[in-house]
């Protein structure tokens, strides 16, 4: 197996020179004209493109000066002071919290306890007070703070940052951060793709540098983002839409470099499918053109040939693998895309809907053109972790949506074949449901 | 000679010729690999014997048909079983052949793994043998206990062989009761490699045999052929096909698949050295590691080299992998094979143990993969060899909920913000067709059987109404449904799964220290 993967094998020397940011322009400093995420002490996350010179709004939280923030590493959090300046601020994973003879049988609900008044509070705020600062007289004015448990102390604590710190954490872009980004304001845009399950679709589809990949992505170009982060540029990935233009707008939070950006090839379902009544595009002598005739000519001659080179990649064929994340009939898109996958090559298809994929594994099973089908759904729990306060979290997700994968095969028609054809197969199928002998449908491959 | 193989056996005259040569004092008279050879060469021997002494093999040839049916049981002939089904529980024993004895017992045992069991194939194995070893011995004391026979002479052996490994174990029985199961013998097969491909063995519909085989990994060799329980294959006939070509045995009656390699193929074929990570861990680390081409990463311990081998194809082709592994022989054996596929310039292997000396560099990788039983003891060092001007992602993978304990007090103390643990798991949906009959067909079925039982009491009376009735008992073909259910069986817990951010130092930090 020769190595298909280094392009450029690099010595161990040579790597001590190289970064990430150098050799793939990845950038780990916050830089203009790119997204940023904001992740606030409520924990939303806010999406932001960074402009040099202005101010961004975080709500109640305050404003910033996006100066304060540009040039500086990904990793630190920042608290907004006297205004709109912010200063960096160490990241605290958690404290840790003694025990103490404190139980909470002495405490009684009741709002009376905090002597600071909402007057006393909104003053803080408009005078700047530092959040840290009113979250300090916020704990002084509890009459019964201290017969708290050390635990119900900390949730205290927690709750009254959420609401009035004025700390805020640049995210850097990821697979993963945008992703959480998107899935927790509007999972549906993402037909509720979970983390794990995307994961897995790219790793069973062996998304990987210096290959090429179709891709049927109708969950806003969260699928298409993740595979094109993993080509990085070399090899191009080919992706099928239904619009003038593709729907991809989850791309644009990646910030991906040009390199990137130029791999990604569309083609709409229209253009997949070779029309007879098609023109060619009349190309004409450039020189004889006027100057506002030829700057439209250009246009149209550019898009052309983008199209055309998109539709000869896709009837080319030999593809390393079919990614799929659609609303649409999975046998339709098969039947469609199928044969342009290599063999051997991995299959994937995403649904929210398990019935789905159903019927798209028995097809795939009678198509013969596929092996190995498999349905599966993962599991995905967090927990917390705190001394003493060791488990999983009280609400998860309640679902991730499944894959339905398989390998392509050739050779369907090889005369060495000695099995039954498809149609005996279909009649013993139809016939062993009778009989009640669910077995001969698991000898179908 | 009793002996034992798994599906990873793949070369019959091989495996003969080394055995002669690493254990020459081992005469074996003949190494059978599939069944149909087994029944030649059983059947086609004389009752010739070849007395036991010390060390030497024996081999005896048998009555075939009459060892069947004197020393089998019916639970022991479970050829046809599902081997997907029962494989922890209890004894499980394909074939007992025995022969006549004189002195002692000749037992075949055929085994094959399935790919549930791959993640403790060999440990399971070894248990097997142990097992039929022990009732082969049960039954020649319970055959000869009486006779005067000095049964704490006898000597069993059972021979494992496991992907490019051999083990010879040998069981005997000193004193009643005290069973003694030992390892004697532990070698590597020659391998000749030419061409690395992976195969899926298939089975057509007609075939009894209704499950698949999982897939194994087949050193090409021109010369060679591949049998096995289903046929016989050539490697010629693989050479120059296309990856997804259906390759046919020898007699058309089987086929088996070329599959392209991938690193989640191999983590389902690699000869495991220690336990391994599976393909649902390895998708979420690579995506929370924000795992991508250039990324340079450290990960410890390598242990098979299961996750490594995806890391490479993900960082590749500029990207770098720094694997560090404690063991010697795992390490020897890991950096050959990222030699032997190719890697060898993606990955840096160091026999190093990381937990007492540290990591070798410093400064240099944007992700760290601890695989360790003490992960907490490798922190420190682990955050000095992240690039220290930029955030880096580290993953802890723990079985034990008091390791992710500790390792959180480690990784906060170290300064390691946005804390998390997960666990991932995956399971399956297996779809089928099943008959969804009515309630008007059980009444129809019932109708039938009353007037079958009506025809039998009067026989002449009902001749005339028979037609009509058989008709109305008649049930029309029920709808189908293709339906899908979940396994009884499912993976319960693989290990837990803790990340964290390491910050990149501030001038302050820098200027106070």
């Amino acid at each position: 197996m020769e190595t298909q993967f280094a392009e450029r094998p690099l010595s161990l020397t040579e790597h001590q020179g190289q970064s990430q940011q150098e050799v793939g322009e990845d950038s780990h400093i916050i830089c203009p004209d790119q997204f940023v995420l904001l992740k606030m002490p409520s924990g939303n996350v806010k999406a932001v493109r960074l402009k040099k010179d202005t101010q961004v709004s975080l709500g109640k939280f305050g404003n910033f000066d996006t100066n304060s923030i540009i040039g500086h590493p990904y990793g630190y959090s920042y608290e907004i002071y006297e205004g709109t300046k912010a200063k960096i601020i160490k990241n605290v994973a958690f404290v840790d919290v003694d025990d103490t003879e404190a139980n909470n049988k002495d405490i009684v609900d009741d709002p009376a306890k905090q002597n600071l008044s909402h007057e006393e509070i909104e003053r803080m705020k408009q005078e700047g007070v530092g959040g840290q600062e009113i979250i300090k007289k916020v704990v002084e004015g509890h009459s019964t703070f201290n017969k708290k448990t050390e635990y119900s102390k900390a949730k205290y604590i927690k709750r009254k940052e959420a609401k009035f710190s004025k700390v805020f954490t640049p995210v850097k872009p990821t697979l993963y951060s945008v992703w959480s980004y998107v899935y927790s304001n509007r999972p549906e845009k993402i037909r509720d793709l979970r983390i794990d399950t995307l994961s897995q679709i790219l790793t069973l589809a062996n998304v990987h540098a210096n290959a090429k990949y179709i891709v049927v992505d109708d969950v806003r170009g969260m699928l298409i983002s993740g595979v094109m982060e993993r080509l990085g540029g070399y090899g191009f990935v080919l992706g099928i839409h239904e619009h003038e233009t593709p729907n991809y707008d989850i791309i644009k939070y990646m910030n991906f470099t040009k390199k990137i950006t130029d791999s990604l090839k569309t083609l709409s379902w229209i253009q997949v499918f070779k029309d007879d009544n098609e023109q060619d595009f009349l190309y004409k002598d450039e020189s004889k053109l006027e100057e506002k005739d030829l700057e439209y000519y250009l246009r149209k001659k550019m898009r052309y040939e983008r199209l055309n080179d998109a539709r000869e990649a896709l009837w080319q064929g030999e593809f390393d693998g079919l990614l799929v994340a659609s609303q649409y009939q999975p046998k339709s898109i098969l039947e469609a895309l199928l044969p342009y996958v290599a063999g051997s090559r991995p299959i994937v298809i995403y649904s929210i809907h398990k019935e789905v994929l159903v019927d798209a594994f028995t097809y795939l099973r009678m198509s013969k053109q596929c092996i190995n089908p498999e349905i599966t759904e993962s599991w995905l729990r967090n927990y917390q972790v705190l001394p003493g306060r060791t488990h999983p979290e009280m609400t998860i997700s309640g679902g991730g949506g499944y894959i339905l994968h398989a390998k392509r095969i050739i050779n369907n028609d090889d005369p060495g074949y000695a099995g039954p054809s498809v149609e005996t197969v279909k009649r013993q199928i139809d016939k062993s449901s009778s009989s009640q002998d669910q077995m001969m449908t698991d000898a179908i491959e | 000679q009793t002996q034992t193989e798994t599906t990873t056996t793949n070369n019959y005259d091989d495996s003969k010729k080394f055995v002669s040569s690493v254990a020459p004092q081992i005469e074996i008279k003949d190494i059978i690999s599939n069944e149909e050879r087994i029944n030649d060469a059983l059947e086609m021997s004389a009752k010739e014997t070849i007395r036991n002494d010390g060390n030497k093999w024996i081999s005896c040839g048998i009555d075939l048909q009459e060892a069947l049916t004197k020393w089998t049981s019916k639970e022991d002939r479970n050829r046809g079983k599902d081997d997907g089904e029962d494989r922890n529980a209890g004894r499980k024993i394909d074939i007992i052949w025995s022969m006549k004895p004189t002195d002692l017992e000749f037992l075949l045992v055929n085994q094959w793994a399935t790919e549930q069991t791959r993640s403790f194939t060999f440990f399971n194995d070894k248990l097997k043998i142990a097992k039929n070893l022990k009732v082969i011995i049960n039954r020649i004391v319970k055959e000869y206990g009486g006779t005067g026979m000095n049964l704490s002479l006898l000597k069993l052996y059972g021979l494992h062989v496991y992907y490019n490994e051999m083990i010879v174990y040998e069981m005997s029985i000193p004193f009643r009761g005290l069973y003694v199961f030992r390892e004697v013998l532990q070698s590597k097969l020659p391998m000749n490699a030419v061409e690395v491909g992976l195969i899926k063995l298939s089975v057509p519909a007609f075939i009894e045999f209704k499950k698949r085989e999982p897939p194994f990994l087949l050193k090409v060799d021109s010369k060679a052929s591949y049998n096995n329980k289903f046929g016989n294959f050539k490697h010629s006939d693989i050479i120059g096909k296309e990856y997804g070509s259906r390759i046919p045995s020898h007699n058309q009656k089987a086929y088996m698949y070329l599959l392209y390699p991938t690193p989640e193929l191999w983590t389902m074929v690699l000869p495991h050295r220690t336990q391994i990570l599976y393909m649902p861990d390895i998708a979420f680390i690579t995506t929370v590691l924000d795992l991508k081409p250039g990324s340079i990463v450290l990960e410890s311990g390598t242990g098979s080299g299961s996750f490594s081998h995806s890391i490479a194809r993900t960082i590749a082709p500029h990207g770098h992998l720094y694997t560090y592994e404690f063991h010697e022989e795992r390490a020897k054996l890991a950096r050959q094979e990222f030699s032997d596929h190719g890697l060898g310039n993606i990955i840096s292997i160091e026999c190093r143990d990381v937990c007492k000396n540290g990591f070798s560099i410093e400064n240099r990788v944007n992700a760290v993969f601890l695989d360790l039983p003490a992960p907490w003891e490798a922190i420190a060092s682990a955050k000095a060899a992240f690039k220290q001007n930029q955030i880096g992602k580290i993953c802890c993978f723990s079985p034990c909920l008091e390791q992710v304990q500790r390792t959180c007090v480690v990784l906060n103390e170290a300064g390691f913000s946005e804390i998390q643990m997960f666990e991932c798991l995956v399971r399956t949906h297996d779809v089928h067709t099943i008959p969804v009959y009515t309630i008007s067909d059980v009444v129809a079925k019932l109708k039938a059987q009353q007037a079958k039982k009506r025809k039998r009491v009067s026989e002449d009376e009902d001749r005339e109404m028979e037609p009509e009735q058989s008709k109305q008992g008649e049930k029309s073909d029920p709808p189908n449904l293709y339906v899908s259910r979940t396994t009884r069986e499912t993976k319960g817990h693989t290990s837990y799964l803790t990340f964290a951010t390491f910050s990149p130092v501030s001038n302050e930090e820098l200027n106070a220290s």
